[in-house]
């Protein structure tokens, strides 16, 4: 009875005074589940109800940054372990009260619970709140809710109404276009020549493979002084070869083109991967039956390889399409005093947006978060329309 | 078997509590204290496998909730710490099948 009360006690009195000291926030979630699920566990009598109390104490212990508080965190984890013996000989006294096919389910449902509480809090939680930052006005991103005000739709037309969230959505749909024709070309072809049973194939896999492992600021930082640089890069070095004239690869006109070259260099290696899985599931029965049936590797791979990759390509497209809604580090990279428009990308227009570099540019969290939910919606979109028109083709043996 | 997974628990606990000094990191401590309590409770109590349940599940807990707090040492340490802690556990529950189940008694 006492260990019980005490248990529910415990995480309210943290509770109260982390809200006394420092306000109410996420941090006190974890406080609120516990008291709930201590109760509960008084109440029903039930161990795994009590264990879950055990597992919230914990993570409020980790979330309450007071010391006082926290220390009432473990004290309230202690009372919960007592609860849940306390649960176990109530339960062992009385067995009648056991039922089977309940206690499963509590277990199932007890389990799952910090795991679900934790997915809710940590990455739910997130998402409503920039959906709700959309619609609203605010000072900053950390902003508490009572300052925020209304404003509709006004950020999305703000932000539709800025040139360079435009441009930024031009950069990335010719990003999209351009660079994913490209990339998923390259990363068809090369996959298709290493399944075709060359002589090295481990060695050119890991090759290509290489520029994924490397970091990216490495790598765009090798590309802009090894490859582009006007005076020692690599390229004018050889136009200069063959007697003809500097190019400034880093100009303003040349700069996104050189962005996307050395972008595509990097993630060439990982669509190969993903099209070579799917190749190697491609039952060899049938190349055999077109070998003898007379069909060149060409008509093999369009016959048989391409419709057999739908699935692959779907996938590669869909994770092509993330990669280029959330495109960022590489436009950092190939800018990174100033945002320039050549190499905007709405994630970088996101940023400036939420985080202003320059002292006389107001931050604006609200358009900020319109901008996150656009992306979010353009690669929802995508990836819709991408299951309707491209079907699986379900290979039966 | 038991009095292994005891020590072994016991050494990942206390080991946790005192990297947790190196430096004083207050939230760190009072996770370990509580593994430190779990540790015991489950040698006090060898035949409740609920109290091992906690052990494991908390020490998991310890490693993903301070895994963006912690330098990468310390990552590799509290790893360490918790893998130790872990294994006694099962090694414990192991163990507790020895034991008959009234009393707390080995059979």
């Amino acid at each position: 009875m006492i260990i019980g009360i005490v248990s529910i006690v415990l995480p309210v009195l943290a509770l109260i005074l982390q809200c006394v000291f420092a306000g109410f926030s996420i941090l006190c979630i974890p406080s609120i589940v516990t008291a709930v699920f201590a109760a509960l566990a008084f109440w029903k009598k039930g161990p795994v109800l009590a264990l879950v109390t055990v597992f919230m104490a914990f993570i409020q212990i980790c979330t309450l940054n007071i010391q006082l508080t926290a220390i009432l965190g473990l004290l309230s984890a202690v009372a919960s372990v007592f609860l849940m013996i306390d649960c176990e000989k109530f339960r062992e006294a009385h067995p009648e009260l056991v039922d089977p096919k309940a206690a499963t389910k509590q277990m199932i449902i007890g389990f799952m619970l910090p795991c679900i509480i934790t997915l809710l809090v940590m990455y739910a939680y997130p998402v409503i709140r920039t959906f709700l930052m959309s619609f609203f006005d605010m000072q900053n991103i950390t902003a508490p809710i009572a300052e925020w005000s209304f404003v509709g739709l006004g950020k999305y037309s703000k932000i539709f109404a800025s040139q360079s969230f435009l441009r930024s959505l031009r950069n990335m749909i010719m990003i999209w276009v351009v660079g994913g024709v490209i990339t998923l070309a390259l990363a068809l072809l090369f996959a298709i020549i290493l399944t075709s049973g060359i002589r090295f194939k481990k060695f050119f896999r890991a090759a290509i493979y290489m520029p994924n492992v490397i970091s990216a600021v490495a790598l765009a930082t090798m590309w802009i002084q090894y490859i582009f640089n006007q005076q020692y890069g690599m390229l004018n070095s050889i136009i200069a070869f063959f007697n003809g004239a500097p190019i400034n690869w880093l100009s303003t006109d040349m700069k996104f083109w050189a962005m996307l070259g050395s972008f595509i260099f990097g993630a060439v290696g990982y669509y190969m991967l993903i099209f070579i899985s799917g190749i190697e599931k491609i039952p060899a029965d049938l190349y055999e039956a077109a070998t003898i049936d007379g069909a060149s590797k060409v008509q093999q791979a369009f016959k048989i390889t391409f419709p057999l990759l739908k699935g692959v390509t779907k996938t590669n497209l869909t994770f092509w399409t993330i990669n280029t809604a959330t495109f960022y580090l590489w436009s950092k990279m190939f800018s990174p005093v100033d945002t320039e428009a050549s190499v905007i990308v709405p994630v970088m227009y996101l940023y400036d947006t939420a985080f202003p570099s320059k002292g006389n540019i107001q931050a604006d969290a609200g358009a900020a978060a319109a901008v996150g939910i656009v992306l979010a919606v353009i690669i929802l979109a995508v990836y819709l329309i991408m299951n309707k028109v491209i079907k699986d083709d379900d290979i039966e043996l | 078997m038991g009095i292994a997974g005891f020590i072994a628990a016991l050494a990942g606990s206390v080991l946790s509590l005192i990297i947790s000094f190196i430096p004083v990191q207050f939230t760190n401590i009072l996770l370990a204290l509580f593994l430190v309590f779990l540790t015991v409770m489950c040698r006090m109590m060898p035949h409740r496998a609920s109290i091992k349940g906690c052990l494991i599940g908390c020490a998991i807990l310890t490693l993903v909730f301070r895994f963006m707090y912690m330098t990468t040492i310390g990552i590799i340490l509290y790893g360490i710490c918790m893998v130790a802690v872990i294994a006694g556990a099962v090694l414990m529950n192991n163990d507790s099948g020895s034991y008959a189940t009234v009393g707390g008694e080995k059979a």
